[in-house]
């Protein structure tokens, strides 16, 4: 054998070899054997500082604060001498391995932000596959199911839109248009032979006949467009309208998609691919940690699963929220009790003109009546009030002098008082008498109500002719012109009424005044006067729960910040500032966290608040005086990002 | 037993007809095409014989038609021995069916015949024969509508019936004007009688 024969015998095994390394049977034997997993570990960490350009960074690791004291203390950057076990500035950083499964993730505007990569191996990847990758969130019990991400091979995406022109085809090939089956040419012809008169009307579109044609024979119109018609064509078109989805199923194994789809994208399977997956929660009460895995599937052209992509272990995401800095201690309010009250009501009781007789039999009058004496029932019956007195007024129609009106309004009111009293006076002496038949039954604990025996006053007032309601109708009724109204207005301002009645006497519009307006003026208005059961003094302060201050720290600790924002702004206190800082509102939270006590929380939120706005001085100070109020605060600092950035940059709470 | 089948096509009859009564009162165009008049080109083909029928509609499915043939022409007639002839008179009448509607689509017709013809010297003929023939034509064809009074007739015919005839020895040396006769009689026959490509106006 001659050597050149060995080199190419050597040269074929070896890609023999390559071939049935890459082959797919091979990797997938591999994954199978395996159980591969996707790999999903947690994302470079980005040290996230709202509100802060990249220029307002602190330059350099040392810093120069004041203690508690006063002394200035320089911080820095410090890692602890293996040798002399003392601790020593450092500068540099060195590069460290995120092994991490878990990490602390800050709540900000009600949502989380969870980032994590998804390593997908090459072993994972071939061209005539398509592997999709199932994100799934644990949250409170729940399960939800992230959008997929899909990488297709080079082959696999060619076969799918193989089957998608396919598809394509079979779609243009169905005939929309019905009317395409019809031989319209023959039709015609038909048509203006047998039916020339129909035919005749067919070009004249300004012919509108119901009538029916048909040929001297009997052949309708309908008859010939259904010989016409390419039957078998049409039913050919119907059988692929219902066979699309078989069809749908048949060419397209694997469909494309966008609903629930983070990335769909052609991969060359060469190498290991990663992708960062960022993911927005939107946070709930209660809600402290997610857990996030990944699963999936392999699929081949054929649209088969070939591989199921194990769950891999889930990575945790703590979460911490500001809402947890809410204040939740009852929020009391002064309540100012008065003993009087008085209520106010008008009716439109009719009186025959000239006239001052209440008289039920009046059109409208016994519906009046009945209003009326259902509030004193009401007002009698209040648990709570006591009616003292009724004040009665009463209107007159401006027809007639002014004086005679004045008088008739007088009139009305006592007589309406009087009509009334005396419907009180008979009530109280029926109310008597079966509360004596109560006790006679030994009906004992029977409550007597308190108006029986006491006396309730009517009063009543004159108010003559009025016009303030005449201008108020005449304004809401439409039938009036704007002149015509001015000029009513005008009639209403003027002192001498009775030249202003002769003077609307005299204008078109009176018949319709007179009968539309003028019976709704005759009006009689009740105020009611009453006091406060068992109350003596003529106010009580007392307290109760502020509900719509202990709404908004509701919102607040449901995250709903816009909404605790809205209720408890007027407040302006701790629970206000945790809403503004949770909202990002940094100069209304620092106004009002510097009108507070200095304590623990209200430092560590200055601390928050500084970091924000870059002033890393003050925040470092304001951090390290709330770690001395409550040593709480030195764990909770490594939760919030804007702490934490700052513990790390500076190298604090190494003595813990 | 007589009234029980009479009931029985009543029954049938009425089943056969049961939309008629429902149907919605329509007008009829009177002025719907009955008449239709056409020459066939493929008789032409055949030594020139001029062929043309006329067509009436009696009923949506059914026309009834008469046709005639003629051909009186002879040729090669200064050479005897050669002379051709397909000479021939006939008139046919009978009724065509439409499947569909008169004058469009398919057709199937029947004619009764008589055709009086003389005819020799073509496809190696080399005697003369003459006589009578009486039959019934029977014929398919396809009508395509060229425009509204314009129609194409495409179709067949074949004719069976009994000729009474007489046969001439071809003229030739011993008799150059004229055949001697040579044998006669009457016989049944089953012949190719058109092929049809007329041109027919619709009225």
């Amino acid at each position: 054998m001659k050597k050149s024969d060995i080199a190419i015998i050597f040269l074929l095994s070896l890609f023999c070899l390559g071939c049935f390394s890459c082959s797919p049977a091979r990797k997938l034997r591999a994954l199978k054997g395996g159980s591969v997993a996707a790999n999903i570990m947690l994302a470079r960490e980005n040290d996230w500082i709202p509100s802060v350009s990249d220029s307002l960074l602190p330059k350099s690791d040392t810093l120069v604060v004041k203690d508690f004291e006063g002394n200035e203390v320089t911080i820095m950057k410090a890692v602890r001498d293996e040798k002399t076990g003392e601790m020593v500035a450092s500068s540099t950083i060195r590069p460290a391995v995120v092994t991490a499964r878990f990490r602390n993730v800050a709540e900000r505007h009600g949502e989380v932000t969870l980032e994590f990569e998804i390593r997908v191996p090459a072993l994972m990847l071939d061209p005539s596959w398509q592997t999709v990758f199932c994100p799934k969130m644990y949250l409170m019990g729940d399960t939800v199911h992230l959008e997929k991400l899909i990488l297709s091979g080079e082959e696999f995406r060619r076969s799918q839109m193989r089957g998608y022109n396919r598809y394509k085809r079979f779609l243009n090939s169905i005939v929309t248009d019905s009317t395409l089956f019809v031989d319209y040419r023959n039709l015609e012809i038909f048509l203006h032979r047998n039916i020339p008169a129909l035919y005749a009307m067919r070009s004249d579109s300004t012919v509108v006949s119901d009538e029916q044609w048909a040929s001297v024979f009997g052949v309708s119109e309908k008859e010939a467009v259904d010989h016409y018609t390419d039957k078998w064509a049409k039913s050919r078109n119907a059988r692929r309208l219902a066979s699309r989805d078989k069809k749908y199923r048949k060419w397209i194994k694997v469909p494309l998609s966008n609903a629930g789809v983070r990335l769909d994208t052609v991969i060359r399977a060469d190498s290991d691919f990663v992708y960062t997956y960022r993911q927005d929660v939107k946070c709930r009460p209660g809600l402290r940690k997610v857990e996030i895995t990944v699963g999936g599937v392999i699929n081949g052209a054929d649209g088969a699963s070939l591989y199921s992509i194990p769950d891999c272990s889930p990575l945790v995401f703590y979460i911490s929220s500001l809402s947890s800095f809410s204040d939740t201690l009852p929020r009391y309010r002064v309540k100012i009790i008065s003993r009087d009250a008085a209520t106010a009501s008008s009716y439109n009781i009719d009186f025959e003109k000239g006239r001052s007789e209440v008289q039920p039999s009046l059109s409208g009058n016994s519906a009046e009546i009945a209003r009326i004496k259902s509030r004193l029932g009401v007002l009698l019956t209040d648990p709570v009030f006591e009616l003292d007195s009724i004040m009665i007024y009463a209107y007159a129609s401006p027809e007639g002098s002014e004086e005679h009106n004045y008088l008739l309004s007088g009139k009305r009111a006592s007589s309406v008082s009087a009509y009334f009293s005396a419907y009180l006076g008979s009530l109280r002496d029926s109310l008597r008498r079966s509360q004596t038949r109560v006790v006679d039954l030994g009906g004992e604990g029977a409550e007597v109500p308190s108006w029986i025996s006491k006396n309730i006053s009517f009063n009543s007032k004159p108010r003559g002719e009025n016009w303030g309601l005449l201008c108020e109708l005449v304004a809401k009724d439409s039938l009036f012109s704007d002149e015509e109204r001015k000029l009513i207005y005008q009639q209403g301002f003027t002192s001498d009424k009775d030249e202003a009645e002769k003077l609307l006497r005299t204008k078109p519009f009176f018949a319709r005044l007179e009968r539309d307006i003028y019976p709704r003026l005759r009006t009689v208005q009740f105020n009611f006067f009453l006091h406060r059961k068992g109350m003596i003094k003529d106010t009580i302060h007392t307290t109760e729960i502020d509900s719509t201050y202990m709404e908004g720290v509701r919102a607040l600790k449901d995250m709903d910040y816009k909404k605790a924002v809205s209720l408890l702004g007027p407040y302006k206190d701790y629970n206000t500032a945790v809403a503004h800082l949770a909202m990002d509102h940094n100069y209304s939270a620092l106004e009002i966290l510097q009108t507070l006590k200095a304590e623990g929380r209200v430092c560590y939120l200055l601390a928050v608040l500084y970091s924000r706005q870059g002033k890393y001085m003050e925040a470092v100070e304001a951090y390290l005086r709330a770690c001395e109020a409550d040593r709480k605060f030195v764990f909770r600092g490594n939760l919030d990002p804007e702490i934490s950035s700052l513990i790390k940059r500076y190298n604090l709470n190494t003595n813990q | 037993m007589k009234t029980r089948y009479l009931l029985a096509l009543l029954i049938a009859l009425a089943a056969a007809y049961p939309a008629r009564s429902q149907q919605v009162p329509v007008n009829r165009d009177s002025r719907s095409a009955r008449f239709a008049a056409g020459i066939n080109a493929g008789d032409a083909f055949l030594f020139g014989t001029i062929g043309v029928n006329m067509q009436y509609a009696v009923h949506r499915h059914w026309t009834l038609e008469l046709s005639g043939k003629y051909n009186g022409w002879s040729w090669n007639n200064e050479q005897a021995e050669k002379r051709v002839r397909q000479a021939q008179r006939s008139v046919s009448f009978g009724a065509r069916w439409w499947p569909w509607n008169t004058y469009s689509g398919w057709w199937a017709g029947g004619r009764a015949g008589w055709q009086e013809y003389s005819r020799g010297g073509a496809f190696g003929q080399y005697y003369k024969e003459e006589g009578d023939a009486f039959g019934a034509v029977l014929s398919g064809g396809y009508a395509l509508m060229l425009s509204p009074h314009w129609n194409a007739d495409f179709g067949l015919g074949g004719w069976l019936g009994y000729k009474k005839f007489l046969v001439y020895e071809a003229p030739g040396e011993s008799c150059p004007e004229c055949g001697r006769k040579t044998g006669g009689g009457g016989k049944f026959f089953l012949l190719p009688f058109e092929a049809i490509a007329s041109f027919s106006y619709v009225f």
